[in-house]
C-alpha cells in the first residue's frame, strides 16, 4: 500500500476523513459520556475547551507530518525511535485500531438489535458489514474517500434536521445556571470530553496520500472544527430539551431525546429509526478507516501482501467484538479503548515533535 | 490474572463464527480469481 498516483487524495477528502472518524457511534452517547464527571449543564463549556486542545494537537501532528511528507506514522517512527522501539509502537497502535473497530462494529450492531431488528442474532447483524467493509478497503484510499463524501453529507443533513425538530421541547432553564458549581467541576470533563474527539490522529495515516501539501493548515482545523461544532450543539440541544438528570440516566440519550417528540403530517411522525439507519453509515465509516489503518501499518511493518492482512484481520475483529458479554461491558470497553487513545495520541505526537526537533538541531550543530 | 484472561476467552461457538467471516469472504475472492483465470485462458 503505497502513495501511487492513482492513490492520492485532496484536502477536502482529508478533512472528510478527519470528520468523519471522529463522529462514530460515539455522539449518541455523548451528553451522558461528558456529564458523568460533570455532573452539572456545563458539559459544553467543556467540550468548547477540549475543541479547542484537540485542535491544538492537531496542528502540532500536522507539524509532525510536514516533516516526513512521504511516509506514514508507521514508516517515520522508525526513524525518530529506533527499528524495534518504533516497530513495538506501530504494533500497539494496530492493536487500538483493531479494538476501535470491534468496538465500533459490535455497538452497531448493540443499537441495531434494540432499535430496529429485535431478535436477530448479533452474528447476523456484523458478519454482512464486516464484509463489506473488507471490500472497501481492498479499494484503497481513494475508495474509502469517495465513499466518505457521499456519507457525510447524507448524515449530517438527517442528523441536523432531526436535532432542530424536536427544538420546541428545548429550555434555556435546563443548561443554567451557567457554572453553577464553579470552574472546577468543567475542568474535570475536560478529559472525558477530549476523548470524544479521538479520531483526530488519523493526521498521522493519512497524510502520506495526500496531493496538495502545500495547502494543509485548514485541514485540521476544520477536520476538527467540524465535529466541535456538531458535539456542542447536540449536548446544547439534548441537555436543554430533557435535562442532566434524564441524560445521566438514560444509555443512548441522543436517542432518548429523538423517541422523546412527534411530528404529525410528515412522512415519519418518529425518527429514532431513521436517523439510526443513517448513523450506521457513519459507523461504518468510522470502522473502514481503523480497519484501513491497521491494514495499512501491518502492511508497512511486515511489507507483506495487503489483502492477505485484510482476509486474516475481519475474523481477529469479530472475535475481539464478541469479547464484551453485555451492553455493560461494551461500554467498559469503550472507555478502556478512549482512555488508551489519551495516552497514545495526545502525548506521543508531542514526544514525537520534540524528538524530531532535537534530532534536527544535532543535525544542524554538525 | 489467569482467571481474568481466561473470563475474557468467547465460547467455542464464536470461533466458529469467526472462521466462518473469514471463510465466506476468502470463498469468493478464490472464485471470482479463478472466473477471471479463466477469462484470461
Amino acid at each position: 500500500m503505497t502513495s501511487s498516483s492513482l492513490d492520492r487524495i485532496t484536502s477536502y477528502q482529508a478533512v472528510m476523513f478527519i470528520t468523519n472518524f471522529i463522529f462514530g457511534a460515539g455522539i449518541l452517547t455523548l451528553p451522558r459520556t461528558t456529564t458523568e464527571k460533570i455532573k452539572t449543564p456545563d458539559s459544553w463549556i467543556a467540550i468548547i475547551v477540549s475543541g479547542l486542545i484537540i485542535t491544538l494537537v492537531a496542528v502540532i501532528i500536522l507539524k509532525l507530518c510536514q516533516r516526513y511528507p512521504d511516509e506514514t506514522f508507521y514508516q517515520f517512527n522508525q526513524k525518530l525511535l529506533g527499528k524495534w522501539i518504533g516497530s513495538l509502537l506501530s504494533l500497539t497502535v494496530i492493536c487500538y485500531y483493531i479494538a476501535l473497530s470491534a468496538y465500533e462494529v459490535r455497538t452497531m450492531a448493540e443499537t441495531t438489535r434494540l432499535f430496529l431488528l429485535q431478535g436477530t442474532p448479533t452474528w447476523a447483524i456484523m458478519m454482512p458489514f464486516l464484509w463489506i467493509g473488507l471490500y472497501l478497503v481492498q479499494g484503497g484510499v481513494n475508495a474509502i474517500a469517495r465513499l466518505l463524501e457521499i456519507i457525510f453529507p447524507i448524515s449530517v443533513l438527517f442528523f441536523l434536521l432531526v436535532m432542530f425538530l424536536g427544538i420546541e421541547l428545548f429550555e434555556v432553564d435546563n443548561l443554567r445556571p451557567v457554572l453553577g458549581s464553579g470552574v472546577k467541576p468543567v475542568l474535570k470533563g475536560v478529559t472525558s470530553s477530549s476523548l470524544s474527539f479521538a479520531g483526530f490522529e488519523i493526521l498521522l495515516f493519512i497524510y502520506m496520500f495526500m496531493k496538495e501539501k502545500n495547502k494543509v493548515t485548514k485541514v485540521p482545523l476544520l477536520g476538527v472544527g467540524i465535529p466541535f461544532i456538531f458535539y456542542t450543539m447536540t449536548v446544547v440541544i439534548v441537555i436543554g430539551s430533557i435535562s442532566v438528570d434524564v441524560v445521566l440516566s438514560q444509555t443512548w440519550p441522543v436517542l432518548t431525546f429523538i423517541r422523546s417528540f412527534e411530528i404529525t403530517g410528515l412522512l415519519f411522525e418518529r425518527f429514532d429509526s431513521l436517523i439510526l439507519v443513517i448513523w450506521i453509515m457513519q459507523i461504518f465509516a468510522t470502522y473502514v478507516i481503523a480497519l484501513f489503518i491497521a491494514t495499512l501499518g501491518l502492511n508497512q511493518i511486515f511489507s507483506k501482501s495487503t489483502h492477505a492482512f485484510i482476509y486474516s484481520l475481519i475474523p481477529l475483529i469479530y472475535l475481539v467484538s464478541m469479547i464484551p458479554k453485555n451492553i455493560n461491558e461494551v461500554f467498559k470497553m469503550a472507555d478502556m479503548i478512549s482512555n488508551f487513545s489519551l495516552y497514545l495520541f495526545f502525548i506521543m505526537p508531542l514526544v514525537l515533535f520534540i524528538i524530531s526537533k532535537v534530532k534536527e538541531r544535532k543535525y544542524e550543530k554538525m | 490474572m489467569f482467571k481474568k484472561i481466561l473470563s475474557l476467552i468467547p465460547d467455542y461457538i464464536i470461533f466458529l463464527q469467526a472462521f466462518i467471516t473469514f471463510l465466506v469472504p476468502l470463498g469468493f475472492y478464490k472464485f471470482f480469481k479463478w472466473i477471471h483465470s479463466l477469462e484470461k485462458e
